[in-house]
């Protein structure tokens, strides 16, 4: 264990020393052809100056340094008799870096004079963006921004994977920098579906398309889960709004039947004897109840305590389906995409 | 047979009964007396106003009620009986197994006072009332029979003979104050058990209640 620790340490020492040697010894030898060039010692600059840019690394954060050394690689070629070469050398300089410029009090006139004509002639267009962006679609807009080398007309459209033309962003002049926004929508207002988009940006110069730049990107969508409506109101819930025929025959019978009964109950509990009138009172009472009753509550009736208890019921319901549907728009339009970009690739299109 | 309408009430299953929880009705008023007592072969009427009061709680099936009533009664016509002060009280208790329908039972007590002598008539009374909508839900109607299952008598010609009863109304509820009236015709015959003695009381009665009415 104790070995194996041992050994990593050592890998990693070595390696740093390794590292710290090649950057040192390419910041040696780009002094180096630094002080052929000023020596006019042409050739052996270039030589130093090539091979400084062979131990230099490609990536993002040594592009100044790359840059500077392909400034004096360009002017060493120039001053060779070798003017496509610097021609070149600037261009390949443009084409990493547009807003790259070139250090006056270095170099001299006829250089700055080149590296200005190859500037112009050059229509390059680098785009960066976020390599993880997540926007909410109503308020929010994916940003990419473009930084061209020179003035020239762009084109920038998405497309569905590769080729599926979906949206276009953007056709019109850059000069030094330009910010695109995207809302997340194709140009009929609908949201992008997930899936895998490409950002298309073609430089036009003379009315011919002379580079493009397509960067990669992975949306993904996300989307609020909606609430389910209220179930509708069962018929069990819901009184009846309007008499039947059962009532107002229910409410005759009863009250007739009620008044017979009060008439005949001495005759029925003690047949035979005389009892008052006083059962009259009560019985005719009790059948005029009835047929007041029946009269009433004839069949089709609307019962206005029912319709109002339904009518309440009903906008109570009616009330939560609302707050709900409310809810649910919004959800519906709480949309979040995320954009993940990947590595953009540019290609020239044709000779100029 | 008490005890059985209590078991038939509870054991109702899936009335729909509305109103479950506790409730409170009390009425008052007056009720027009009329006894006819029929002795051997003399009959003798007396009639009266007396006041009246009932108390009555639910809850759940099961209702709980007292009665009572206080007057005197005069005789009518060219009955040569002497006035006397009627008293009668009742405790009921009652199941309601369904809404309309309610068994009911209890003691019922009713008392004759005459010159410092009181004829008092016990009896368990068991009975049975069904309540008829008509104008509903502001006009109900109501029969109720009651049997005497067992009684006594003291200081009267004989032993109890045995009592039967029944009633007739309507409750007319007002439908924006929980008030409600009622009027109601009621007719008992009670006897001796020798043949010779023989009281038929007859009653109408208006009362003014409040809270939930029968």
């Amino acid at each position: 264990m104790r070995f194996g620790r041992a050994l990593w340490l050592g890998l990693g020492l070595v390696a740093a020393l390794v590292r710290a040697a090649a950057a040192q010894s390419a910041s040696d030898l780009f002094q180096q052809g630094i002080r052929a060039y000023q020596r006019l010692e042409f050739e052996a600059a270039t030589a130093l100056l090539q091979r400084t840019l062979d131990l230099v690394p490609r990536d993002a954060a040594n592009l100044p340094v790359r840059s500077r050394v392909l400034d004096y690689l360009a002017a060493a070629a120039f001053f060779r008799g070798n003017r496509d070469s610097a021609i070149a050398a600037f261009r390949g300089v443009l084409e990493r870096d547009p807003r790259h410029h070139l250090d006056d009090l270095v170099f001299p006139p006829e250089i700055s004079g080149l590296f200005e004509e190859v500037l112009r002639n050059t229509q390059v267009v680098v785009v960066e963006t976020a390599a993880d962006t997540g926007i909410r679609v109503d308020s929010d807009r994916w940003v990419a921004r473009l930084l061209a080398s020179s003035f020239h007309h762009v084109d920038v459209a998405l497309f569905l994977g590769d080729s599926v033309p979906y949206r276009s962003l953007y056709s019109g002049p850059v000069w030094d920098t330009l910010t695109l926004t995207w809302d997340g929508r194709d140009s009929l207002g609908t949201v992008a579906r997930a899936g895998r988009y490409t950002l298309s940006v073609v430089s036009v110069a003379g009315g011919r398309p002379v580079r493009v730049v397509r960067v990669p990107l992975e949306v993904a969508v996300i989307r609020r889960d909606t609430l389910p409506l209220p179930p509708p109101l069962p018929d069990s819930l819901l009184l009846p709004e309007r008499t039947g025929r059962g009532v107002g025959v229910r409410s005759l019978f009863g009250g007739l039947g009620l008044g017979l009964a009060a008439t005949a109950l001495p005759a029925i509990l003690a047949n035979g004897e005389n009892p008052t009138p006083a059962r009259f009172v009560v019985g005719g009472a009790v059948s005029v109840a009835g047929i007041v009753g029946f009269l009433t509550h004839r069949a089709g009736r609307l019962i206005p305590a029912n319709a109002a208890a339904n009518q309440a019921r009903r906008d109570t319901w009616r009330a939560r389906a609302q707050a709900v549907g409310r809810e649910n728009a919004e959800r519906r339009r709480d949309v979040r995409l995320t954009v993940r970009a990947g590595t953009s690739l540019a290609l020239g299109l044709g000779a100029r | 047979m008490f005890g059985l309408m209590l078991l038939s009430g509870v054991a109702a299953p899936g009335s729909p009964l509305r109103a479950q929880g506790f409730r409170v009705a009390l009425n008052g008023g007056g009720t027009l007396v009329r006894l006819q007592r029929t002795v051997g072969l003399r009959t003798d009427e007396l009639t009266g106003v007396a006041a009246s009061g009932e108390g009555r709680l639910s809850l759940w099936r099961i209702e709980l009620g007292a009665e009572y009533l206080e007057g005197q009664l005069e005789p009518r016509g060219s009955s040569a009986a002497s006035p006397r002060d009627l008293v009668e009280g009742s405790v009921v208790l009652g199941v309601r197994p369904v809404p309309w329908l309610v068994f009911k039972g209890g003691p019922h007590a009713r008392g004759y006072v005459q010159g410092g002598v009181t004829e008092r008539w016990v009896s368990w009374e068991a009975g049975v009332r069904a309540d008829v909508a008509m104008a509903a839900p502001a006009v109900r109607g109501h029969l109720e029979v009651w049997h005497a299952l067992s009684g006594d008598v003291t200081n009267a010609p004989g032993p109890f003979g045995g009592s039967q009863g029944g009633e007739v109304g309507m409750t007319l509820r007002f439908s924006r104050a929980p008030l409600w009236l009622r009027l109601s015709y009621g007719f008992e015959r009670a006897r001796l058990a020798s043949a010779a003695g023989l009281d038929m009381v007859e009653s109408l009665t208006m009362v003014i209640g409040v809270g939930a009415g029968r």
